[in-house]
């Protein structure tokens, strides 16, 4: 079975009209052509690596629905639905789960005083998931979670504002490896990194690359695709056998968004 | 004994015997006490810790021992005590440590009354903290900060 990923093409990827995130400036203006195209660079790549993407209708109004990595968490035939922090994406929830129940999903509601933001707070490495809370998502929801899907959860706190996701700073890539920016962690969670992924297995960024969404990749078995980077972390990368692949995505950046955050896995554990 | 209130005292009262003046003058005004803590300094530089409860049976002999422990250089500090439960990966994932040095470092103490680990992988473990501050607005500022770490107030 081939890996299938979800994305909502940016149709309606305009303007920033809010700032919900350190990156978004109010006024900024995208160029939406150059999102399309650069949208569907990062699809062609993934389907050239052997997955299968399946889309969503974007919806007018709600920009952010590009970012399907929000969606849902996504463990076997279940979906937990996110509940959003800001009012401004939360009309996104229900697209997000017509969707999903579409495709076949059992979808998890969790209770409405729980904020939870799907695979952008949520990543695994194996069958350990792990969780970032603070900015957008609750800590509480790591209890609900990890009872509904019967999973582990490690529990990490976000310290800085600009990696307001788990997925902007910490990527788990193929066969245990973890690339990370450790000043997005305090010293706790840099040491339950630590105690989780050997040294030989984590790739730390560098403050640049960590400006530049190098964490928030798609990976895919051995390819990893990321935001244009530096050559220092290519290196890095290939020389523990990953091949990465560029894409610019720099138009998304200005929501706070890169390749990951456009996509979402929707049979990890099943592939 | 109806009356009562918490005293500490800082300094080095172990060199200046500043202590069994303290309990002579909780005796002498008609009251009790009890050495609730002490921490004694590791240095001849570092400060010693006493923390008393006094109790009176009048309100005379509650204002006289007050007032002279106060003379003494004893400060009134009312110990508020709350508790807290916290559950989930949270050995595996620091946040007990993390909850109980927040405690520490935000001016309050912590005793750790039950500690469940969960033995299996997936399962939870399960903590109950009672936390002692001074006054109300430190154990506002515990609650608040454990709050975001999952930490859940409970009455018993």
């Amino acid at each position: 079975m081939s890996l299938k990923i979800f994305m909502c093409p940016p149709d309606y990827y305009y303007n920033i009209d809010y700032e919900i995130n350190p990156w978004m400036k109010k006024g900024t203006a995208c160029a939406n052509q150059a999102a399309v195209e650069r949208w569907n660079e990062l699809k062609s790549i993934i389907h050239s690596l052997g997955a299968e993407v399946l889309t969503m209708k974007p919806q007018p109004g709600l920009p952010d629905i590009v970012f399907t990595a929000n969606a849902a968490l996504i463990y076997r035939d279940k979906a937990v639905i996110s509940r959003f922090r800001h009012k401004e994406r939360q009309p996104e929830e229900k697209f997000y789960e017509a969707w999903l129940l579409e495709q076949g999903f059992k979808t998890v509601r969790l209770p409405e005083n729980v904020n939870f933001e799907g695979a952008g707070d949520a990543l695994f490495s194996g069958e350990t998931l792990y969780s970032g809370y603070i900015p957008r998502s609750d800590i509480s929801s790591h209890a609900y979670i990890s009872e509904a899907l019967g999973i582990r959860i490690i529990s990490l706190e976000l310290v800085n504002p600009r990696f307001y996701h788990l997925d902007t700073c910490f990527c788990p890539l193929t066969d245990g490896y973890v690339m990370y920016y450790d000043k997005a962690f305090d010293e706790y969670g840099n040491r339950v990194i630590e105690a989780n992924f050997p040294e030989e297995k984590r790739i730390v960024v560098n403050e640049e690359e960590a400006g530049l969404f190098s964490c928030n990749a798609v990976s895919i078995s051995k390819s990893v695709i990321m935001n244009k980077t530096t050559d220092r972390l290519k290196k890095v990368l290939a020389d523990k056998g990953f091949n990465t692949y560029e894409v610019d995505l720099s138009e998304f950046m200005k929501a706070g968004g890169s390749a990951k955050c456009l996509t979402l896995k929707l049979n990890e554990h099943s592939v | 004994m109806d009356l009562n209130t918490n005293v500490e005292f800082k300094g080095h009262f172990f060199d200046t015997l500043l202590l069994p003046k303290i309990l002579d003058a909780v005796l002498e005004n008609g009251a009790e006490c009890l050495i609730k803590q002490i921490e004694i300094g590791k240095s001849r530089e570092e400060e010693s810790y006493i923390r008393i409860k006094m109790f009176a049976n009048s309100l005379e002999a509650y204002n006289n021992t007050l007032t002279a422990l106060i003379a003494m250089g004893g400060k009134q500090v009312d110990i508020i005590a709350k508790r807290i439960e916290v559950k989930g990966h949270i050995i595996d994932s620091l946040t007990l440590p993390k909850i109980l040095d927040i405690i520490v470092s935000a001016g309050g103490k912590c005793l750790v009354e039950k500690v469940d680990i969960g033995l299996e992988k997936n399962s939870f473990s399960y903590a109950k903290v009672k936390i002692l501050a001074p006054n109300e607005d430190i154990m506002n500022v515990i609650l608040e900060k454990t709050a975001k770490h999952g930490a859940i107030q409970v009455c018993h």
